[in-house]
């Protein structure tokens, strides 16, 4: 504060020295012109020139006397004062500190959590797509009739060829899948990264250019082709230095040698990101495969709307069904926009944190504008003193003003600081498909912080200056003999609006601490849900085979089998084993499956069954307990009777009495397969405790070989401190394998509600922060009618009134408030929460438990702010009371 | 200003006589000292000390402006005149003035027979 008054100094010598340099010119021409017609009158009398001027400038008088005046009256200048007020202020914002510390805490939250969200919602929802003419890209769906809702399902390459030689909405169309490939550079360890085949047509119709190079061509997108890739900006700088004669270089890529033909541009996103992008070199077997893993891409036709462009896909899908019924019976196929892809599920969450927000900068209004009107209130006697003093009416406002507005940009600086901090925590939320390209790009907008800066400092403005005019031109006698017993029209008024302002505030808050309520419930019985598995101490490490020697299934299978021999005999390894899709690494395989011995269901309608490979050590590594049966054994091999164990819901839909163990399964997966049904194994929540568990069915690896196997090691102590025995161990089978995410499980179980656990760090912020400023208004409003009423309360208590009763009439008028504030506040929640909808877990949207517990504690919370200043009042000596009015 | 009694019983009326004076067109300091000593037959001499500051504050108070123009002798001298909330100030000070004469002749009149 004092280099806010050295400022302030600085600033008015500076003015002040400009104006006293043309005042002094003014005040000495002046002056001479004066005296020179005052000579000349007395030369034209008879006197002597030179007496004449001696006698003049005698007349004028003590020069520096009347330039002292003259000098008092001229000053009053617009330097000369905002220095004075500037001072002014400073002495009394510093004066009543909780009022200021109040205000321009509410004032930073206001603007900097409003500006933060929104700004992150302009990014994601409202900004154009960084792609060209973005509104005519369309992806392109297939759903399922047993689906509800509008579920998006990838489609297969048969499809996709059909839909591009049939579908006349579109001028281009591309498919394109995500997939982790191995890199070998010459002179390091392989690593594994997340890349992605896609269709020649992706990146043209995107209307991303290349950095360097050029993108792969169509004839290079068919099978036997000279292989070609192109590399992600970030990957090419991190991996291969950024080295430009990369163009035309060979990359060893899943053990074959690709020639790299371009470079992407800097930040430039689509869907997860991508370290190589290779073309998907469909073949004609294609025309024919099953199983749906794309997703694809396409441009409409110019004046094709993407609701015709829907409809025809849905006419395709039903020639489709006819035609393909054993690919495509009871499927349907649609169009959508990309950017509702691209958001995806961020969107609900960001609107309803925007709603919130907005609720938090209407509370922090409220809480200005109540202060104001309080601390004007406070100040009526020093204004009435001032205006009896003689100060101008226009000096009061504009001192009012100097302090609306020093507060208002204390409040605004720390305010961007918190606009800048909540951006980068936001950032994280939005979906990674728009990672680099648009979330990169959120910085504070600029707009909006404008916009929400004049809007809170005109709030304060405005309710600064009503009372302060209003008090400025009241007969000061009346302001100071009425004294504290106040009770003017004026004053009633403003009590009235402080009380209108003090319910808003609370209903407010408490729709902001309701949505908290709830999303902490979710969050809670998110974390309730048991998973299925003990992801303590189990360390995972994933690795997917690349090399013409593991082209065989058998040598697959040998490295996976002897890589968990040589971890289990890692030092601090209790138990190991290995599946091919991890839970809670949003990865599975569905398929549909029959029961030997059941109907027969029509074709389209069989049971979908998730598929996982597992090794023998699996369940036992993962603390996944068998109910029924037994697990995997390494007895099931390969060419002997194939087995499956099932999760606990496939047993219980198909054999909801007896045992399942000894009946058998039928799947086509490379071929038709029937299993025998071993045991049951506990349920796993796979995709997150947001997700009931699917039907499972587990085949030993040996039986069902892949290429591409987790492992998950159970360790005695910090699983961390195996990671690098774990990858000596695996680089000692195989050096030119590379191993990814190696990380303890419990990464992926809070990774699963990290989405809600931002989204309820938030609301809580929101709500107490909104409860924070609501208790600020009700203990305001308290400690102004006490202040009020201070005189008859010393008046009464003298008379020998109880303190409990002067407690109770002081407090009611706040608990009146708070109650009125608390309905008016359950009401709107109720009608409000249900827009929360897919954020909550567990609870309903009118979750009686929440409210009861928002109602309490903000009763709780009201009644204590009302009591304070309440309390006070009781406090008070009756003589000193009476005395002080 | 306040340590001169004299200057304190002008103060008001000092405003009044400025605002007349300048009601008859804009006017330099020294005309203004002219005319109300003239005007007065000499009775009223006001000083220099006073009638700047009357004219600077009656300026701030936005009752009278200034300018700078040149006199009929081609001097360069700062000329005042009248505003509309100067002639409307005026109007309520001469009310003022004649509700307060009148008021203390009839104090003056009172016989004690």
């Amino acid at each position: 504060m004092r280099f806010l008054d050295t400022l302030a100094e600085a600033a008015a010598r500076l003015g002040g020295w400009l104006v006293r340099q043309e005042r002094e010119s003014r005040l000495t021409d002046e002056m001479r012109f004066h005296v020179d017609m005052q000579a000349e009158a007395l030369v034209r009398g008879g006197a002597e020139p030179s007496e004449a001027r001696r006698r003049a400038l005698v007349a004028f008088g003590g020069r520096e006397r009347w330039r002292d005046a003259a000098r008092d009256e001229y000053r009053a200048q617009f330097f000369d004062r905002l220095g004075q007020d500037v001072r002014y202020g400073v002495r009394s914002l510093l004066h009543a500190r909780v009022y200021t510390a109040a205000a321009i805490a509410t004032l930073a939250l206001g603007i900097g959590a409003t500006t933060a969200i929104f700004s992150v919602v302009d990014a994601v929802l409202l900004r154009p797509l960084p792609y060209a003419d973005p509104n005519g890209l369309v992806m392109l769906w297939e759903h399922h009739m047993s689906d509800v809702g509008d579920a998006h399902n990838v489609t297969g390459p048969a499809n996709f060829l059909d839909w591009r030689e049939e579908a006349r909405s579109f001028s281009a169309m591309a498919a394109f899948v995500g997939t982790r490939v191995t890199v070998a550079a010459a002179g390091g360890d392989p690593v594994s990264e997340q890349s992605r085949y896609a269709n020649a047509a992706l990146l043209p119709m995107l209307g991303v250019k290349p950095f360097i190079g050029r993108f792969y061509t169509e004839a290079e997108d068919t099978p036997g082709a000279p292989r070609v890739g192109v590399l992600d900006y970030g990957f090419w700088q991190r991996r291969f230095g950024g080295r430009r004669d990369i163009v035309g270089a060979t990359a060893r890529i899943n053990g074959n040698d690709v020639t790299i033909v371009g470079v992407l541009p800097k930040n430039f996103a689509f869907f997860e990101p991508a370290a190589v992008w290779l073309p998907m070199r469909f073949s004609n077997a294609d025309r024919t495969a099953g199983g749906r893993y794309l997703r694809v891409l396409a441009r409409l036709k110019p004046g094709v709307s993407w609701q015709q462009a829907d409809r025809e896909m849905k006419m395709i899908a039903r020639r489709r069904a006819v035609d393909m019924p054993q690919l495509d019976a009871n499927w349907t196929a649609l169009a959508s926009p990309l950017r509702g892809d691209l958001v995806g599920t961020s969107r609900t969450p960001l609107m309803v944190l925007f709603g919130a927000v907005g609720f938090l900068l209407l509370i922090a209004c409220a809480n200005v504008a109540n202060l104001m009107l309080a601390r004007a209130g406070d100040r009526r006697r020093e204004m009435a003193v001032r205006v009896a003093l003689g100060a101008a009416p226009r000096r009061i406002v504009a001192q009012m003003l100097t302090e609306s507005l020093m507060l208002a940009v204390s409040g605004a600086a720390l305010g961007v600081l918190g606009a800048w901090a909540g951006t980068r925590v936001l950032g994280r939320m939005a979906p990674p498909a728009l990672d680099t390209a648009a979330v990169s790009g959120i910085g504070i907008d600029g707009r909006v912080l404008v916009f929400v800066i004049c809007v809170a400092v005109a709030t304060g403005i405005a309710f600064g200056l009503a009372p302060a005019l209003q008090s400025a031109r009241r007969d000061p006698k009346d302001a100071l003999s009425e004294g504290g017993r106040g009770g003017s029209g004026g004053t009633r008024r403003a009590g009235r609006l402080r009380a209108a302002l003090v319910v808003v505030e609370i209903a407010l808050a408490v729709v902001l601490l309701a949505g908290a309520g709830l999303m902490v419930r979710s969050l809670t019985d998110l974390r309730r849900v048991p998973l299925g598995f003990n992801a303590e101490h189990v360390l995972t490490a994933g690795v997917v085979l690349h090399g013409a020697a593991y082209n065989n299934d058998t040598t697959a299978v040998g490295f996976f089998e002897q890589a968990e021999q040589r971890l289990a005999s890692l030092p601090g390894v209790r138990a190991v084993g290995a599946i091919s899709w991890l839970p809670l690494s949003g990865l599975r395989a569905a398929s549909s499956f029959t029961v030997v011995g059941q109907p027969v269901p029509p074709l389209g309608q069989e049971p979908v069954g998730d598929f996982r490979a597992i090794t023998p050590g699996y369940f036992a590594a993962m603390g996944i307990p068998i109910e029924d049966g037994r697990g995997l054994e390494s007895t099931d091999r390969r060419g002997g009777a194939e087995v499956a164990v099932i999760s606990h819901t496939l047993a219980r839909t198909f054999w909801p009495n007896g045992s399942p163990v000894g009946h058998a399964l039928t799947y086509e997966w490379a071929g038709w397969h029937t299993a025998r049904i071993v045991g049951v194994a506990g349920d796993v929540h796979h995709d997150g405790p947001r997700t009931e568990p699917y039907m499972e069915i587990y085949l030993p690896l040996e039986q069902f070989p892949y290429s591409g196997m987790t492992f998950v090691v159970r360790t005695s102590g910090d699983p961390v401190a195996v990671a690098a025995p774990l990858r000596a161990a695996l680089r000692n089978i195989d050096p030119g394998q590379a191993v990814a995410d190696v990380k303890p499980m419990t990464d992926f179980v809070r990774a699963s509600v990290g989405d809600t656990r931002l989204d309820t760090v938030l609301f809580a912020a929101f709500g107490v922060i909104g409860l924070v400023l609501a208790m600020i208004g009700i203990y305001g409003v308290g400690a102004y009618t006490v202040q009020q009423r201070r005189h008859e309360f010393g008046i009464r208590m003298a008379l020998g009134a109880q303190r409990g009763s002067v407690l109770s009439m002081a407090i009611r008028r706040g608990l009146v408030l708070a109650g009125v504030g608390l309905a008016v506040g359950v009401v709107g929640a109720l009608s409000l929460t249900h827009l929360m909808g897919t954020l909550l877990f567990g609870v309903k949207p009118n979750d009686p438990v929440t409210f009861v517990w928002v109602a309490v504690a903000l009763a709780a919370v009201a009644a204590l702010s009302a009591w304070v200043p309440a309390w006070r009042a009781t406090r008070l000596d009756p003589v000193a009371a009476l005395r002080s009015d | 200003m306040a340590d001169d009694p004299r200057n304190d019983l002008l103060h008001g009326t000092l405003d009044m006589l400025v605002l007349k004076t300048l009601q008859l067109g804009p006017m330099h300091g020294w005309g203004i000292t002219e005319l109300l000593q003239r005007g007065s037959a000499d009775v009223l001499q006001v000083g220099q000390g006073s009638l700047y500051p009357a004219l600077y504050r009656l300026e701030r108070q936005r009752f009278i402006k200034s300018s700078w123009q040149t006199t009929e002798n081609k001097r360069r001298a700062r000329y005042y005149a009248l505003t509309a909330r100067g002639r409307q100030r005026l109007a309520e000070e001469r009310e003022n003035w004649a509700r307060m004469s009148h008021a203390i002749e009839m104090i003056l009149r009172l016989s004690s027979t």
